[in-house]
């Protein structure tokens, strides 16, 4: 008896290793994929439907002897068939089943080949209706049901009624077992599959909504590019520099020149915030700004206007957002400066002769806070030598790693020890200085510098 | 410290987010959004100490103007109180002082609401 309960099992053993490994491969297989991915193709399921059968033809076949009673799991290939890819499969893998079962004969061939047909059609019913395989539990539990189906369809129509009922009665707790537990296999790495499957068609999908959404931020920081002035200008007897960092792929950060006559105005402007909101309200106010110096506009009436506009156009009362601007007027001739400060980060002159630093106030308050503000003007006469830096916020309050500020004062040294070397090379040393004090900080503001140095040879127009 | 922490506080019915730490292009959303949530409960007054704030930046500031603005439109007001000296030049660079009621501290800004 031990001896038999062991090769018994061994052969049980067997039989589920077997299961195991068709549904790994088939789990695996592409027609299998494809089903899961939506994707049924008339070949794919004509594939699994020979698979599914070929499935049930093994169950029939090797009938384990368990303990006295024969256990089949033919009903098996069709059921997963059906229930994991759909009526087409089901019926095909429980043709193919009912077929072979036919033909081995016997007086429960009819019941048998009825119920391993009805398994594939059944099971591929729910699927039709779920719309995709049912999962584990339902599946085990429609797995049991339909034996226990399959056992009363053999009292039905096996005759004679009583050999069919010694039948039904061996047979039916292991069949209803064995088939329940391979469903149960099956399920599970179905299941697995697919949930695999799922993870990766999001993490595509993620992807590329990734790739998407960086190639629109390339094309708009491409476009944001364009909006600064493609070539600094040179006038005679100056020497400009100019560069602008976004800390993200855009910024708010902006510069302009534009070239008058004898005069050259030129502006450095931040929008509060960083990225795409400050990158498309960089776009209104450069656009607004440029309007605004249109050549009938006398004085500053312009930083008037372009705060009054921006405060009509921009909805800034609401978002709050504001955009802090200077505006200067460089008398090429005469080297007269004037100029107007909306709330921006004074602008620092070093003076070539007294070696100090002068700063360029505030006269105003930033563009878009509030309607009706008035920018008073101020001048300056420039000398040769002098080196006026124009910046952004990005480059006092960037941190280094201790949580210190770069700060104006650092700022002063670095444009004082660099005054002497030309305006490039100044814009350069002060980088460069920067980035040894923040070191492997990363950026977290956009960055934006001006250099314009009145050059010592320019000293006999005037 | 972590970046920016607000405790909220109700004084003599005054709601008083008092906040401490760093008010950056990140943390300045979670500010607003204290605010905001202030004023959807219909609160007209709001007074925001930054005894605590080392730093305020522009983003910062936006969203305080975007409050204020909202408030004033309810005929309301957003009070400040106890700004550190490189919040107050934040404030006195861009101009954004003009528009703000300062108050040294949280109780002279209630004070003033009562009036």
């Amino acid at each position: 008896m031990a001896n038999s309960l062991i090769s018994d099992s061994l052969v049980l053993l067997q039989a589920v290793s077997v299961i195991i490994v068709a549904a790994l491969l088939i789990s695996r297989s592409r027609p299998f994929t494809e089903i899961i991915d939506g994707r049924p193709t008339a070949k794919s399921q004509l594939l699994l439907s020979i698979f599914f059968g070929a499935v049930s033809i093994y169950g029939s076949l090797i009938g384990i002897n368990f303990l006295g009673a024969i256990i089949s799991v033919r009903d098996l290939g069709p059921l997963v068939g059906g229930l994991a890819c759909g009526p087409m499969v089901g019926l095909g893998a429980g043709l193919i089943g009912a077929t072979f079962r036919l033909s081995e004969g016997g007086f429960t061939a009819p019941a048998c080949s009825i119920a391993v047909s009805l398994a594939g059609i059944i099971g591929g019913l729910i699927y039709w209706k779920r719309g995709r395989f049912p999962g584990i539990i339902p599946s085990t539990v429609f797995a049991v049901l339909f034996e226990l189906f399959h056992m009363l369809l053999t009292l039905a129509i096996s005759r004679p009624f009583d050999m069919a009922m010694d039948v039904v009665a061996q047979a039916s707790l292991p069949m209803v077992l064995a088939n329940g537990a391979g469903m149960l296999i099956f399920a599970f790495i179905i299941v697995n599959v697919i949930n695999e499957r799922e993870t990766m068609r999001e993490r595509d999908r993620y992807q590329l909504e990734l790739q998407i959404k960086k190639a629109e931020l390339i094309v708009a920081a491409d476009i944001q590019k364009s909006f600064l002035p493609g070539k600094i200008p040179s006038p005679e007897g100056f020497d400009i520099a100019a560069t602008s960092i976004p800390a993200k792929e855009v910024g708010g950060d902006f510069y302009d020149f534009f070239k008058k006559d004898d005069n050259l105005q030129f502006v450095i402007a931040d929008v509060s915030g960083k990225g795409v909101p400050a990158a498309l309200f960089m776009a209104l106010s450069r656009i607004i700004v440029r309007a605004c110096s249109a050549p009938l506009r006398g004085g500053f009436e312009r930083l008037r206007c372009a705060n009054q506009m921006i405060v009509e156009e921009s909805g800034s009362a609401t978002s709050g957002m504001f955009v802090t601007l200077f505006l200067a007027r460089l008398n090429l001739l005469d080297r007269s400066l004037n100029y107007a400060n909306a709330g921006h980060n004074p602008p620092l002159l070093f003076r070539a002769d007294s070696k100090s630093i002068e700063r360029m106030d505030v006269t105003g308050v930033a563009l878009g806070m509030m309607a009706d503000m008035e920018y008073e003007q101020r001048q300056m006469i420039l000398d040769p030598g002098d080196v006026l830096l124009l910046y952004t916020d990005g480059i006092v309050e960037a941190m280094n790693g201790k949580d210190e500020l770069f700060g104006e004062s650092r700022l002063r040294s670095s444009l004082a020890a660099a005054a002497g070397l030309s305006a490039q090379e100044i814009l350069d040393s002060v980088l460069r200085d920067l980035g040894i004090f923040t070191g492997d900080m990363e950026q977290s503001d956009d960055i934006t510098a001006l250099v314009i140095k009145v050059e010592r040879r320019c000293s006999n127009v005037v | 410290m972590s970046k920016m922490e607000i405790i909220h506080r109700l004084i003599e019915d005054i709601p008083v987010i008092i906040v401490s730490g760093k008010i950056d292009a990140v943390s300045s959303k979670d500010l607003g959004n204290a605010l905001a949530g202030l004023i959807d409960e219909n609160k007209r007054f709001l007074v925001v100490d930054m005894e605590k704030v080392e730093y305020l930046s522009s983003s910062g500031l936006r969203v305080l103007m975007a409050s204020l603005n909202k408030l004033k439109n309810m005929d309301g007001d957003l009070l400040l109180a106890a700004l550190q000296p490189f919040v107050k030049d934040v404030f006195s660079l861009t101009g954004a002082n003009r528009f703000f009621s300062i108050y040294p501290n949280h109780d002279e800004a209630i004070k003033n609401i009562k009036k």
